[in-house]
Parts: C-alpha cells; sequence; structure tokens
C-alpha cells in the first residue's frame, strides 16, 4: 500500500525543533492545521481544507519519505539532506534550522596537523558526510559512527574529533572542546519527490512560490 | 532470535530479486506488451550479451560533454585467464558497439529493441535496484526531429496501452544547457559542479556557485532562470527570450519542430517540457526524455538522442532511444490497480 495515490498533495514535515518553523511555511502556502491535530499523537493528519495531508517523520527520514515519493515534498535540515544522499530536487533554502556542521576537538588539537597522522579517529552522527570531508581532505579517518552526545565520544577517548552540528557551542564549550572549522552551512531546506515535480507541478510551483514570497 | 554467528548461504546479495509466479507473470506481462508495441511498429530484436570487455562501458562514458556516474556503477571481474569483463551496465552502449562493428557504412535507417538486464553497483541503501530489467528501442541513422517525434509517440502509446493514470513524458534537450556552458567558459570541475546544482534544482545553490564566478552576467541570469524553465509549449518561448548562444537556440528551435510534429496526437497532452531536466547518460546530445506516472517516485522510462555515442566505437550513426524500466511499469500498474 501506496498512500500517496491521489491528487492530495502529500508532505513530511520533521518532529522537533523544526517543525513549528514548517507548518507556519504551510500557512503562507495556505495550508491551515488546527492545533488539536498538531499536538496529537497521531503519525499522520490532515490540513482543515483536506488537500494537503503531513507525514511526521524523524529529521533523517524526511529525505527518504521523500525520494521514494510516498511524499511529494518534504522539509528538512541540510545536514540531513547531504547525510541520506538521496535523489531529489531542493529549489528552495528557508529562512529557519540556521546552524552548521563543523569539526571540533580539544583546543590543543587545533592547529594539529592532520595529514601528519597516520588515522584520526571521527565520531559523528553523519558518517557520510565525514568520510566526504576526510576523503577531500586526504586524510586517513576512522569513523565511528553514533546516534546521541558525539562530544562524549572524546571526551571518553573513542575519538579524536567530533563532527557535528553546532549551533551555540554552549556544550562544547562546557566540555572543554571547540570548534576547529564549519565544513556544511545548515538551513532548513524545501525538497521535492523528482516525479511529483512533474505529476502534480501546479500545486507544487503555487506553494514554492507561495514560500519563496 | 537472531544468530548473529552463522550467514545464511541461501540469501541474496543487496539490491537483488527473486520474481516467483505472480510477481514473474506481471513482469512478462508488461515486457511483452512493449515488446509487441515495438514488433508492430517495425523494430527488430538484438540479444546482446550479459558480459563483454571491461572498456566497453568506459569508452562509451568518453562520448559525452560531462561524464556521469555510470563508468563508476558498472561491475568488473577478472576471468580465468586475467581479462577484465564486466556485466552489462547499459544497453545502449552494447547496442552501439555493435552498430559500429556490424552496420558500419550502411546508412539506411535501423529499428533495434532489446529486452533483459542491466547491474548497476548502485549506492547500497533504502532498497535500490542493482539489477534493472527494461525494454527498450533505439532509431539508428536517423537525425531527423521526425525520429525524435516517433520516440515520444511510441513512449505514450506504450504507456497509455497499460492504462496508466495521470502519465508525464518530460522532455528537456542537453543542447540548452551546453549552449549556457560555452557561453559561460566554464569547464572541468567547475561544470561539474554546475550541472550537479541544475539536476537537483538547487535555486539558492546555484546563486552561491554564480556569486563566486566570474562569468558573464546575461548568463548568470539565465542559469539562475534554469531551474523554472518547465511547463507545457509556452516555457520555450520564455526560454527564448534569454538563450544566448546559438546552440540554446537551436535546442529550442528543435524542441518547437518536435512539439509541431506530436501536438496533433491525443496523447501529447501528456507531454511537459523541462529544460532544467539535464541529468541523464552522458552521450545524450540532442533531446532527453523520462516517462513518469503515479505511484511510483521516479521515472519509470528514460532515453534520449544520442549523435556521438556509436563514433567513440567507430561508426558516426546519429540516434535516439529509450528504455523502460519493466519494475517500475509494472509497479505502477499494481498501485494504481489497487485504488
Amino acid at each position: 500500500m501506496n498512500i500517496n495515490r491521489s491528487n492530495k498533495i502529500i508532505a513530511a514535515l520533521p518532529k522537533g525543533k523544526l517543525l513549528a518553523p514548517a507548518f507556519a511555511k504551510l500557512k503562507i502556502a495556505g495550508y491551515e492545521f488546527s492545533d488539536t491535530e498538531k499536538r496529537s499523537r497521531k503519525l499522520i493528519i490532515a490540513d482543515t481544507s483536506k488537500s494537503v495531508r503531513v507525514l511526521f517523520v524523524k529529521p533523517s527520514d524526511v529525505p527518504i519519505y521523500v525520494e521514494h515519493g510516498i511524499a511529494d515534498f518534504g522539509i528538512v535540515g541540510r545536514d540531513s539532506l547531504v547525510e541520506s544522499c538521496v535523489d531529489v530536487f531542493e529549489p528552495l533554502e528557508l529562512d529557519f534550522g540556521r546552524c552548521g556542521l563543523a569539526i571540533a576537538g580539544y583546543p590543543r588539537d587545533e592547529n594539529h596537523d592532520w595529514r601528519l597522522r597516520s588515522s584520526v579517529r571521527v565520531a559523528t552522527k553523519y558518517p557520510n558526510i565525514a568520510r566526504w570531508y576526510f576523503d577531500k581532505l586526504g586524510v586517513q579517518a576512522e569513523i565511528i559512527a553514533l546516534h546521541g552526545s558525539v562530544e562524549l565520544g572524546v571526551l571518553a577517548g573513542l575519538a579524536d574529533v567530533i563532527v557535528d552540528i553546532v549551533e551555540t557551542g554552549t556544550t562544547l564549550k562546557e566540555n572543554g572542546l571547540t570548534v576547529f572549522e564549519e565544513i556544511l552551512p545548515v538551513t532548513a531546506i524545501f525538497i521535492i519527490n523528482k516525479a511529483s515535480h512533474k505529476l502534480k507541478l501546479h500545486e507544487l510551483d503555487r506553494i514554492v512560490s507561495a514560500i519563496k514570497g | 532470535m537472531i544468530d548473529q554467528t552463522t550467514k545464511n548461504p541461501l540469501r541474496l546479495p543487496a539490491g537483488i530479486k527473486d520474481f516467483i509466479f505472480d510477481e514473474a507473470k506481471e513482469h512478462r506481462f508488461v515486457e511483452r506488451a512493449l515488446i509487441d508495441l515495438l514488433i508492430e511498429n517495425g523494430y527488430g530484436e538484438i540479444i546482446t550479451p550479459t558480459f563483454e570487455h571491461g572498456e566497453i562501458f568506459e569508452i562509451a562514458t568518453k562520448a559525452g560533454m560531462i561524464r556521469n556516474g555510470l563508468d563508476e556503477k558498472v561491475y568488473r571481474f577478472l576471468d580465468r585467464d586475467g581479462n577484465l569483463l564486466a556485466l552489462r551496465a547499459d544497453f545502449t552502449a552494447q547496442i552501439a558497439r555493435i552498430a559500429a562493428s556490424r552496420f558500419k557504412g550502411l546508412t539506411k535507417e535501423l529499428k533495434i529493441f532489446y529486452t533483459g538486464k542491466v547491474f548497476r553497483a548502485e549506492p547500497h541503501h533504502e532498497g535500490r535496484s542493482r539489477e534493472k530489467w527494461q525494454v527498450g528501442f533505439e532509431i539508428l541513422n536517423k537525425s531527423s526531429i521526425a525520429a525524435d517525434a516517433e520516440a515520444v509517440i511510441h513512449i505514450l502509446e506504450a504507456l497509455d496501452k497499460f492504462k496508466l493514470k495521470n502519465v508525464r513524458v518530460a522532455i528537456g534537450h542537453i543542447g540548452y544547457f551546453h549552449g549556457l556552458i560555452k557561453e559561460s567558459g566554464l569547464a572541468g570541475d567547475k561544470m561539474k559542479a554546475l550541472k550537479y546544482l541544475v539536476e537537483r534544482k538547487d535555486s539558492a545553490g546555484i546563486e552561491r556557485f554564480l556569486d563566486e564566478t566570474a562569468i558573464d552576467d546575461e548568463v548568470k541570469n539565465v542559469l539562475l532562470a534554469l531551474p523554472d524553465l518547465h511547463g507545457d509549449i509556452t516555457v520555450l518561448q520564455k526560454a527564448k527570450a534569454c538563450a544566448g548562444h546559438e546552440k540554446s537556440m537551436q535546442a529550442l528551435l528543435k524542441l518547437d519542430k518536435l512539439w509541431d510534429e506530436i501536438s496533433g496526437h491525443p496523447l501529447s497532452k501528456n507531454v511537459f517540457f523541462d529544460l532544467s531536466e539535464v541529468e541523464g547518460m552522458g552521450y545524450y546530445t540532442g533531446i532527453m526524455i523520462k516517462a513518469f506516472t503515479e505511484g511510483v517516485g521516479s521515472e519509470v522510462g528514460s532515453g534520449g538522442r544520442y549523435d556521438q555515442l556509436t563514433a567513440v566505437f567507430g561508426a558516426e550513426m546519429p540516434a535516439i532511444g529509450f528504455s523502460f524500466d519493466v519494475d517500475l511499469v509494472g509497479k505502477a500498474i499494481k498501485i494504481q490497480k489497487e485504488k
């Protein structure tokens, strides 16, 4: 069964911080959602005019729902989009969710010449991005994929550095770590499935230009 | 209980499937319908080998202005004598190899069809098939718009035969983009980077790229507008207003003529133009076609004109071809029936 079989639009929105501003963008495009629906534990809700359905998904799963065409469009951070390596259109960068994906570690390692190490151990929730970054540097890296608090990886001696999202830098500072370099600027992005772009062109074009303003 | 100590020797590699009874039947139904349509239209079959010498697919990638990733997806292996061999990764490259060696010097039109599987090492994530069953056709030795129109009409009629709802055949022309690239003076990695941004319709990315690149303002403006150059025939007029390079203009005129040829057909309402559709085989030189239908999140078939591909194998023959993904056409039929 594939829920995306009608002329209605299906959106994949990320649970968490990006959700409220994502709903605000849909409102600009003319889609309103009742607060009771938004606060419910339902995984799929419809807007008040029943012309769009929203799937609530984990941020890193948004690109996958869109690539497979289960959702026609999605809103997701660039970090999750790049990490997922999916094949989608990304016609619009949004003005929220700004942060950076950075490499960080102990201040004493800041000026360390990476190229002279036989290998650097990297703790990250973004193994693909970390792999590309160190490959590009030409530095052999041992990528250790973790699911939570990657800083702990360095503090506990599992890794030399981390590749992670940095917003304010407070967590890093409190743990005696520092940012070496930003490797990917991040904002929220509006992504579209490649087939939906052709099959539901007018509605998707309308949404994109409404949000673009 | 999951037993982590042993691997089941009966398991399949990722991206590979068995098709049993009903599924096999559904696939054969799609295959037969497509083959019947092609035979009715005068196409003759070529059965190509499952593996060839390793260089074949590498040579094919040399035909393009910009290489695509096919070369990296070829399964290569050594035979017992130490020769490097490759599994079939692309039918068109094989047909071009056959045409250049068997039909060299022949000037009459050749209409060829094929059916079988291509093997591509697709990235190992969320269930992409590494073995794709394709039925496709090629029209060789015909450079005219009539051949392009014939191809488009076969595609429309084939999808109509399956009574698929909401069909869109998206047509672009790589010459339009190549003209812009020539005008911009971009080359090498920069050109590749820009093409990737256009493929993803990444407007913000294109803007940032152009801010950092010293190129003519007029070309910049067209490149910025490119992701939105899609829609019905009127989009060509919009594009003409900003087509600086002669090559881009020629591409638009060709699309215009193509529309003249096909617009009388009742199914032409399903045709759609997209000038930012630049993703496809690197060897494409003219129109590029992708077919979509409800229920499948990616194209159910793709193709294009490749006038220089046979030349890299030693004989110049203008050509156009298209292949249907049997698995995805079958999936669309099934999903639309469930409704």
